[in-house]
């Protein structure tokens, strides 16, 4: 008998669980198809992206995802910011650099100021759809922020930010941290993701970038529990930098860059939706979720 | 008595679009192309009112100077065309036709400067 009630109830959360991933998958690819110009990008505007570099390019992208955040019910925000060039001689030649980063808050169930934040950049190359990067990035933070909604208790602030030009050292995210710096948040923890939609061996595997050391073991026990292999890897190849350079801890995923198993087309305009293993997107946002789920309720906090 | 004629004209429009660029890195924090800007337009004011030998002399270096801008300007251009890789999207993405008329407003300008000089 009981054998039987074990039997039904696995059957039952598997069920539950594979209905769960479907969901994600489909807003996921709804999401993607929108940023890549496989769909249109606003219902009924006929206005296809089929890449996300240029000024006007980036601001439509950037209420796109605006507006997405609005409609999941997050306190959400745009960060314009405006900088001199890189050098110092070219701001007598060009006008200054100029971008937007977008946020969406999901404020804790319980007072506190501490702020966990997660993110990924969503412009992309010029001539690239910049589908794995970094629409997949996109997708799975949006899918994560969805997720945490739905908790009944959230012992911490979740704020995830899409940032702008990542594709041009980062500027969008450096701004983004040194604003947080300067308003004197409380972070707890800072959350990249870039390239997560290539898994060509098919290991699941993730790779971390840097990461402070409670975070590593909060997604090695996350990852172990869902069968992912863990990769760390040293130095700061993304956004990751602008929030390490301000002193926050920091981890980055992504696909296995540096052990050779990623996206052959970043940066080309072959990187299309097409490319997307959106099984193994899910599978890293089931991990992230898990970790952040960890989080909120207040298990490993330092 | 000085009469203003169609040459003083070109001379102080040359300066508005430095001057514009001065105000709107100013707005965000940077002030080294005002400060470029007015140490431009200041000495050249300074300059055009004072001797006639003194006044084209200036107007004649200020018109140089408008060419090898627009010169610098047609170059950046044409590199970044023949080979863009490693420079920032934002700079590309300014490189449209507002770039380009620009450029050719330096170019008549500091073109008709140096010709005109003495008709100012
Ligand atoms: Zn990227």
């Amino acid at each position: 008998m009981r054998s039987i009630l074990i039997f039904i109830s696995c059957c039952v959360s598997f069920g539950l669980s594979a209905q769960h991933t479907t969901e994600v998958e489909a807003l996921q690819k709804d999401m993607l198809a929108r940023l890549t110009g496989q769909k249109e990008l606003f219902a009924g505007k006929n206005i296809y992206l089929h890449q996300r570099s240029k000024s006007f390019e980036r601001e439509l992208s950037a209420t796109f995802l605006f507006e997405s955040l609005l409609r999941s019910g997050l306190k959400s925000g745009k960060h314009h910011y405006r900088k001199s060039n890189k050098y110092i001689f070219l701001d007598l030649i060009f006008k200054p650099v100029k971008g937007v980063n977008v946020y969406g808050i999901l404020p804790a169930t319980v007072p506190t100021e501490e702020y966990v934040i997660f993110g990924a950049h969503y412009d992309s190359e010029p001539g690239s759809p910049g589908a794995i990067d970094n629409a997949t990035g996109v997708a799975l933070n949006y899918a994560v922020i969805r997720q945490l909604s739905k908790l009944k208790e959230r012992k911490v602030n979740f704020m995830v930010v899409f940032f702008d030009q990542e594709e041009d050292d980062e500027i969008g995210s450096r701004e983004f941290a040194k604003k947080l710096k300067e308003d004197g948040k409380i972070v707890h923890s800072v959350h990249t993701s870039d390239l997560v939609g290539w898994d060509e061996n098919g290991n699941r595997a993730v790779e971390l970038q840097s990461p402070a050391p409670f975070l590593e073991k909060l997604y090695r026990t996350e990852a172990a529990a869902l069968g992912i292999p863990v990769h760390i890897t040293k130095g700061a190849s993304s956004d990751n930098r602008s929030f390490l350079a301000e002193g926050f801890p920091t981890i980055a995923i992504s696909e296995e860059f540096f052990k050779d198993d990623s996206t052959p087309y970043i940066h080309t305009a072959e990187d299309t939706y097409s490319t997307v293993d959106f099984g193994y997107l899910a599978s890293v946002t089931e991990l992230v979720y898990r970790v952040m789920k960890k989080i909120a309720a207040d298990e490993n906090r330092e | 008595m000085r009469t203003e004629n169609k040459y003083h004209y070109l001379l102080y429009i040359s300066f508005i679009p430095i001057v514009i660029n001065g105000f709107i890195y100013l707005i965000i924090g940077s002030f080294f192309p005002l400060l470029v800007a007015l140490i431009l337009t200041l000495t050249l004011m300074y300059s055009v009112n004072d001797n006639l030998k003194w006044k084209f002399r200036a107007v004649k270096y200020w018109g140089i100077l408008l060419l090898l801008y627009s010169l610098l300007r047609i170059c950046l251009s044409v590199l970044i065309l023949i080979d863009g890789s490693g420079v920032e999207a934002y700079i590309k993405d300014q490189l449209n036709s507002w770039f380009h008329i620009q450029t050719l407003f330096f170019l008549i300008c500091g073109w008709v400067l140096v010709k005109k000089r003495r008709m100012l």
